[in-house]
């Protein structure tokens, strides 16, 4: 997207399946949010513009890693003796985010620690069999 | 401020069986709640008496049932039409919602009576389906699209639990042996037995079969066993509440008109209500307790003029082991992560001095979302009463706790009860 878009979660998640991960900055406190808010989370500002997170390292703030998954990750393999992590990753500029974790042992979860590294890694899942219906997910992925 | 301008008081209440009821719809379920609760109202009532009409409370049937516009639809099978009949959503804490929405309107002066009701059937759906369903409660596009399941999300406070405060999986397996045991004393209950009941059961069916007995010298060995499987790490299956078919009903009424009906009314001393963003990431960083928690309880407290000591029996929501310690934390029952030593120390059993799911809770007696925060009532109702057969805290209690949590925390109802 070249133009100015207005800050709408609608937006928010064309900039994703762009692998773009787009949070706002309230011009008027400084305070960072993600997913982006047209009304700044903290003052209530509506003076708020686009900020890229896409590059931002955070730490893993908490996660599980689970064994009875939801229907479309079921499909995608995973099961009780396959578990997919998720977490919740707080990004250097004090924004937080619920994502996958990937490059994460799950099936050991004592090896994934909170307070570590992680940075953003995109996931991205086909939704048709031909592959041309494409869902960009947030994921993390340990530095 | 802050006062309900007049008094109201529970009057009746009724629950039906809780479970996977094959042989019951859930208009069954409602109307075997409502007659129970017609038969714990002393002097009787009749649909006449009830000019405020329904108060209903209700996750999903449009998911689990394919069934909306639920309001009229009950308040039809049991004559409250054409009087006002509604329905309330707030995913676990629906019934919560609706209960208090009922104590302001009778509050207002607008109406005398009124009926509350909490259903939920959910075995009609596979278990994929119901997880899928549930999900609903989460946010959609920021927590469900990447993997949350509910198990999920609360092990996503476990952990954080666990780090903050250095709680342990054992701290969490003496939670659900608590609420086995106390749903083992409720006729109600979905699962009404001791964990050590189910695994000697396990092991004579191991045996049976000829298979190899598992030497589990106690419920702690049982349930670190892989017969306890990982759900959602660090959460097992046993601190999972259950997909629970149910109802309940109660009867409320002005306090003014309420000795009409009994001799002995329950009023509500406070209520409170509170609500965050529904993402756990949305949360300021706070992970171990719940901001829509706290301020239910402290809008409670205050309206009731009363102090967590003051509580003699409480009903928290433990959709999860976990969601109980941080229920307790968040009502000033213990300090933040000390929940676990009140437990270890036994103080929250019925014989303890703050009794907590004497019914079973969630996790024994069953959890049918919507019927959930109803459900509590009827088991404070019960307790100050001093009907509580078997499961009755000593003492004769006189001020009780509900506490109804939605979803991974985005709505909390708590009320306290008086008896007069």
């Amino acid at each position: 997207m070249s133009t100015i878009h207005p800050i709408t979660q609608h937006n928010y998640l064309q900039y994703l399946n762009e692998k773009k991960l787009m949070g706002s900055k309230c011009k008027d406190c400084g305070n960072v949010d993600l997913p982006a808010r047209a009304i700044c989370s903290k003052c209530l500002s509506i003076n708020t513009a686009w900020e890229d997170m896409t590059n931002e390292e955070g730490t893993l703030s908490t996660f599980s890693c689970v064994h009875v998954g939801t229907t479309r990750f079921v499909k995608r393999g995973y099961n009780m003796k396959n578990p997919y992590a998720f977490g919740v990753v707080t990004l250097d500029n004090g924004a937080a985010i619920t994502g996958l974790l990937v490059g994460v042992d799950a099936r050991n979860p004592e090896s994934i620690n909170i307070g570590s590294k992680f940075k953003v890694n995109f996931v991205e899942t086909e939704l048709d069999e031909e592959g041309t219906m494409k869902q960009v997910d947030v994921g993390f992925s340990p530095v | 401020m802050g006062k309900l301008a007049r008094e109201v008081s529970v009057i009746g209440a009724g629950i039906s069986k809780f479970g996977a009821i094959n042989d019951k719809l859930l208009p069954d379920l409602w109307v075997e709640a409502y007659l129970d609760a017609v038969d714990h109202v002393d002097n009787g009532i009749e649909a006449k008496d009830i000019d405020g009409g329904l108060y209903l409370g209700n996750f999903t049937a449009d998911l689990f049932n394919g069934q909306g516009h639920l309001g009229p639809m009950m308040a039809g099978l049991v004559g409250l039409t054409p009087k006002g009949a509604t329905r309330f959503e707030g995913a676990c804490a629906s019934s919560g919602l609706a209960f208090r929405h009922a104590v302001i309107a009778i509050a207002s002066g607008l109406y005398d009576v009124a009926c509350v009701g909490g259903i939920e059937k959910m075995t009609s759906l596979p278990t994929a389906g119901v997880t899928e369903a549930l999900a609903a409660a989460s946010d959609a596009i920021y927590e469900a699209r990447v993997g949350a399941t509910f198990p999920g999300l609360y092990a996503n406070i476990a952990s954080a639990h666990f780090k903050k405060h250095g709680t342990t999986k054992e701290d969490l397996f003496r939670v659900a042996i608590k609420n086995h045991e106390n749903g083992s004393l409720n006729e109600k209950a979905q699962m009404p037995y001791s964990i050590s009941e189910i695994m000697n059961k396990k092991m004579s069916k191991i045996k049976k079969r000829g298979g190899e007995v598992p030497d589990w010298k106690d419920e702690f060995e049982f349930l670190n066993s892989r017969s306890n499987p990982v759900i959602a790490y660090p959460l097992r299956l046993f601190d999972c509440s259950l997909i629970t078919d149910g109802a309940a009903v109660v009867f409320l009424a002005a306090s003014d008109v309420a000795r009409k009906f009994t001799d002995t009314p329950i009023k509500i001393a406070g209520t409170g209500q509170g609500s965050a963003n529904i993402s756990l990431h949305d949360r300021d960083g706070m992970y171990t307790s719940f901001i829509a928690a706290k301020t239910a309880a402290k809008e409670a407290y205050a309206m009731a003029d009363m102090e967590p000591d003051d509580i003699q029996v409480a009903e928290v929501h433990d959709c999860f082991t976990i969601a109980e310690l941080v229920a307790m934390e968040d009502l000033g029952f213990a300090e933040p992560g000390k929940a676990a030593e009140l437990v270890e120390q036994g103080e929250t059993r019925i014989t303890g001095s703050i009794p907590i799911n004497t019914d079973g809770g969630l996790k024994s007696k069953g959890h049918p979302v919507g019927a959930t925060g109803t459900g509590q009532v009827v088991e404070i109702f019960k307790q100050l009463r001093g009907i509580a057969k078997d499961r009755q805290v000593g003492g004769g209690p006189e001020i009780g706790l509900t506490h109804n949590l939605g979803g991974s925390g985005g709505t909390c109802v708590v009320n306290v009860f008086q008896r007069e």
